[in-house]
C-alpha cells in the first residue's frame, strides 16, 4: 500500500513538471513571437500610419516587412492579431495574420484564454490616438486543463511590453 | 510462496523504475527549456554587440579600405566577414553580412549568432538597415545600357567635354551619352530624378542625347547596340503639355539606316509621343524591313516649361510636383510588347525573325535622321524631362518590366531593424 502511494506520487509530480517545463515553454515563444510581430510593425510606413486598428483585444497595424518569409516587402501587409472565438481541444487560439492568412510559421498559438491591449505613446502615457502608439502592454491569460484534474483549468497570466520598434528607429 | 513473492517484488520494482525514468526525462526537460531561455537571451544580447560594431565598421574608413576597397560603390556590393571561434560566453558570432548600395551612406547589416550549452542549441540573425533602398534593382537592373543621367553637367558650354552621361550597366565596355543641344546652367537638373538625384531636361529645340556605338578595337567595324534576336528598354519621361509645336517628341531611337530614305523613318526600336494624334507610339523594325509598331493614346499633364508671350520659355522649378511615367518595349521572336508604367498597353505580332541590327548608336530625345534638309519638327525634338534609360539584351516578362518600373519609382531610402 505504501509503494502504490508513493507511486502514485511520484507519477504525479512527473506529470506536474511536465505540465510546468511545457507551459513556460509554450508562454516564451507566445511572447517572444508577440514581441517580435510589434517590432516589426511599421517597416517602411510613416510613424503616423502604422497602426490600423487598435482594440482592447484586436490590434491591427501596417508594414512593409513580410512576416510569412521574414523578409523585407515590396508590398505593403496588414498584420493582426487577434483571439480566435473557436474553442478547440486546445483551448483558444491566438490567431496572427498578414493580409488576413494566418502565419505559416506559429500563425496559431495556442492554450490563450483572454488577450488584452493597452496602447502607449513615446512618452509612455496611456492613448487610444492610433497616430500615436509607440507601445503597447500585451497581457496574456494562458488557460490550460490539469493533467490530474481536467475539470479544473489553470490559468497563468503573462503581460509582455512590445515597443513599435521601427517608429522608435526613426526618430518618432 | 516464495515465487509469488519475488513475481510481485518485481512487478513492483519495474512500475517503479518506468515512474523514475519519466519523472527524469520529465525533470530533463524543464532544464533544457530553461537552458535555451537562458541561450536565446544570451544570444540577443551578442547579437545586440555584434549589430553595434557592424553598424561602427560599416562607417568606418578603416573598415572600408582594409575591406572594401575604399567605399567606392557604383552598384550593389556585399561582404560577409566571417569568423572562426569568435565566442562570447556560450554564444559564438559566426559572420556578419554587410550590403551597400551606391553608397557607404546606404547600408545594412546582418548578424549570425549560434549559442550552445548542455547539448541545447539555439541560432539568431538579425539585421539593421540605414538609408537603403526599399527594393533595389537587383536583377532588373540593365545589362546592355544604362544612363542613369545621374551627374550634374554645370555649364556645358563653358567647359570641353563637360556633356558626358556615363552608363552605368555592367558592360565591359560602357557607352556614353553626350547631352547635345543649348543649355545656359545644366543640361542635368537636381531633385526631380526617379530615384534619383538627376534627370535630364530637353528644350524641345535642341537638346538630345547622342549615344555613339561602339567602336572595335582592331577594326573599323562596330558593335551595335543589341537590337536583334531579343531585348526590352524602359525610359522614364515627363512630357510637357504646353509646347505649341508639333514635333514633341521623341523619347528613345535606335536607328536602323538613318541616311536611307525609307528606313530613317522606321527604328530599330522607337518609343515616341505624336501631338498630332495624342498617341505613345512603340515600334521595332524587323530584319526585313517591316516594322511593327503599337500605339497608345496618351495626354501629357506635366507643366515642365512655363511659356510666356507663346515663345519664351522659362523652366518650371516646380516640374518635380508632376508624376514620372516609365514607357517601355520588349521584342522576342517577331512579338512586340509595348508598356507604360510597366503595364502592357499593346501587342504587336509579325513573322519570327530578329529585329534589324542597329549599327548606328541611339538617340534620346530626338529621331536620328542623317542628310540635309531635315527640320527640328522632322526630328521630333522631345519637350520634358527624361530619367533612367535603360536596355536588356532579352526581352523581359511582363512581371518583369513592372518589377522593373517598380524598383525604380519605390526605391526610396528605408531604415529598419529586425533583432
Amino acid at each position: 500500500m505504501m509503494m502504490t502511494t508513493f507511486q502514485i506520487q511520484l507519477q504525479e509530480s512527473a506529470v506536474r513538471i511536465q505540465y510546468v517545463s511545457s507551459m513556460i515553454d509554450h508562454m516564451d515563444v507566445a511572447a517572444s513571437k508577440v514581441n517580435k510581430t510589434f517590432a516589426l510593425a511599421g517597416v517602411g510606413m510613416p510613424v503616423d500610419s502604422v497602426c490600423v486598428y487598435a482594440g482592447t483585444n484586436r490590434v491591427q497595424f501596417r508594414t512593409f516587412w513580410n512576416c510569412d518569409s521574414d523578409t523585407l516587402s515590396a508590398t505593403r501587409h496588414i498584420i493582426e492579431m487577434k483571439i480566435d472565438t473557436t474553442s478547440t481541444a486546445f483551448g483558444k487560439a491566438l490567431i496572427i495574420t498578414q493580409d488576413g492568412a494566418p502565419l505559416e510559421n506559429l500563425g496559431y498559438i495556442f492554450y490563450i484564454e483572454a488577450m488584452a491591449l493597452k496602447y502607449f505613446d513615446r512618452d509612455g502615457i496611456e492613448t487610444a490616438q492610433l497616430a500615436d502608439i509607440r507601445s503597447a502592454d500585451v497581457l496574456f491569460t494562458f488557460r490550460r486543463d490539469s493533467p490530474w484534474n481536467p475539470g479544473s483549468p489553470l490559468r497563468s497570466n503573462l503581460q509582455v511590453k512590445c515597443f513599435f520598434m521601427n517608429s522608435y528607429l526613426k526618430g518618432a | 510462496m516464495g515465487r509469488a513473492v519475488l513475481l510481485s517484488v518485481m512487478l513492483v520494482t519495474t512500475i517503479f523504475a518506468t515512474i523514475l525514468i519519466s519523472l527524469n526525462r520529465n525533470i530533463g526537460g524543464v532544464s533544457q527549456v530553461l537552458i535555451r531561455n537562458q541561450l536565446l537571451k544570451e544570444a540577443e544580447n551578442v547579437s545586440d554587440f555584434a549589430l553595434r560594431n557592424a553598424i561602427r565598421n560599416a562607417g568606418s574608413v578603416e573598415f572600408l579600405d582594409t575591406y572594401l576597397a575604399g567605399g567606392f560603390f557604383t552598384d550593389e556590393k556585399t561582404f560577409t566577414q566571417s569568423f572562426t571561434n569568435y565566442r562570447i560566453g556560450n554564444c559564438s558570432i559566426d559572420s556578419i553580412r554587410y550590403s551597400y548600395v551606391n553608397s557607404q551612406a546606404n547600408y545594412k547589416v546582418r548578424s549570425f549568432v549560434r549559442a550552445s550549452l548542455q547539448g541545447v542549441s539555439v541560432s539568431k540573425d538579425a539585421e539593421m538597415s540605414f538609408n537603403y533602398p526599399f527594393l533595389s534593382l537587383g536583377s532588373s537592373k540593365p545589362n546592355a545600357f544604362y544612363l542613369e543621367m545621374e551627374r550634374l553637367i554645370l555649364f556645358p558650354w563653358l567647359f570641353q567635354n563637360n556633356n558626358r552621361l556615363p552608363d552605368s550597366s555592367n558592360e565591359d565596355e560602357p557607352y556614353i551619352g553626350y547631352t547635345e543641344g543649348w543649355s545656359l546652367i545644366s543640361a542635368t537638373i537636381p531633385w526631380g530624378g526617379a530615384f534619383s538625384r538627376y534627370c535630364t531636361k530637353f528644350n524641345g529645340f535642341d537638346n538630345y542625347i547622342n549615344v555613339p556605338p561602339l567602336a572595335e578595337q582592331d577594326t573599323s567595324w562596330v558593335e551595335r547596340i543589341d537590337t536583334d534576336d531579343s531585348f526590352s528598354l524602359l525610359i522614364f519621361a515627363k512630357l510637357d503639355k504646353n509646347i505649341n509645336k508639333n514635333n514633341q517628341g521623341t523619347l528613345i531611337w535606335i536607328p536602323s539606316e538613318p541616311s536611307d530614305n525609307v528606313m530613317r523613318q522606321k527604328p530599330c526600336a522607337g518609343i515616341w509621343f505624336a501631338k498630332s494624334d495624342s498617341k505613345i507610339h512603340f515600334a521595332v523594325t524587323q530584319s526585313n524591313s517591316n516594322m511593327l509598331e503599337v500605339t497608345k493614346a496618351f495626354t501629357p499633364t506635366a507643366v515642365i516649361f512655363n511659356w510666356w508671350l507663346g515663345f519664351l520659355q522659362i523652366f518650371n522649378i516646380r516640374f518635380y510636383e508632376y508624376p514620372w511615367s516609365s514607357y517601355g518595349l520588349t521584342y522576342n521572336a517577331g512579338t512586340l510588347k509595348a508598356y507604360i508604367d510597366g503595364t502592357l498597353v499593346g501587342t504587336s505580332t509579325g513573322t519570327n525573325i530578329p529585329a534589324y541590327p542597329s549599327m548606328y548608336g541611339m538617340s534620346i530625345g530626338r529621331k536620328d535622321l542623317r542628310g540635309t534638309g531635315f527640320s527640328n519638327s522632322d526630328r521630333m525634338y522631345f519637350c520634358g524631362v527624361m530619367d533612367q534609360s535603360g536596355m536588356h539584351d532579352r526581352a523581359l516578362m511582363d512581371a518583369e518590366m513592372k518589377s522593373w518600373h517598380n524598383g525604380v519609382m519605390s526605391s526610396t531610402l528605408i531604415k529598419y531593424i529586425r533583432d
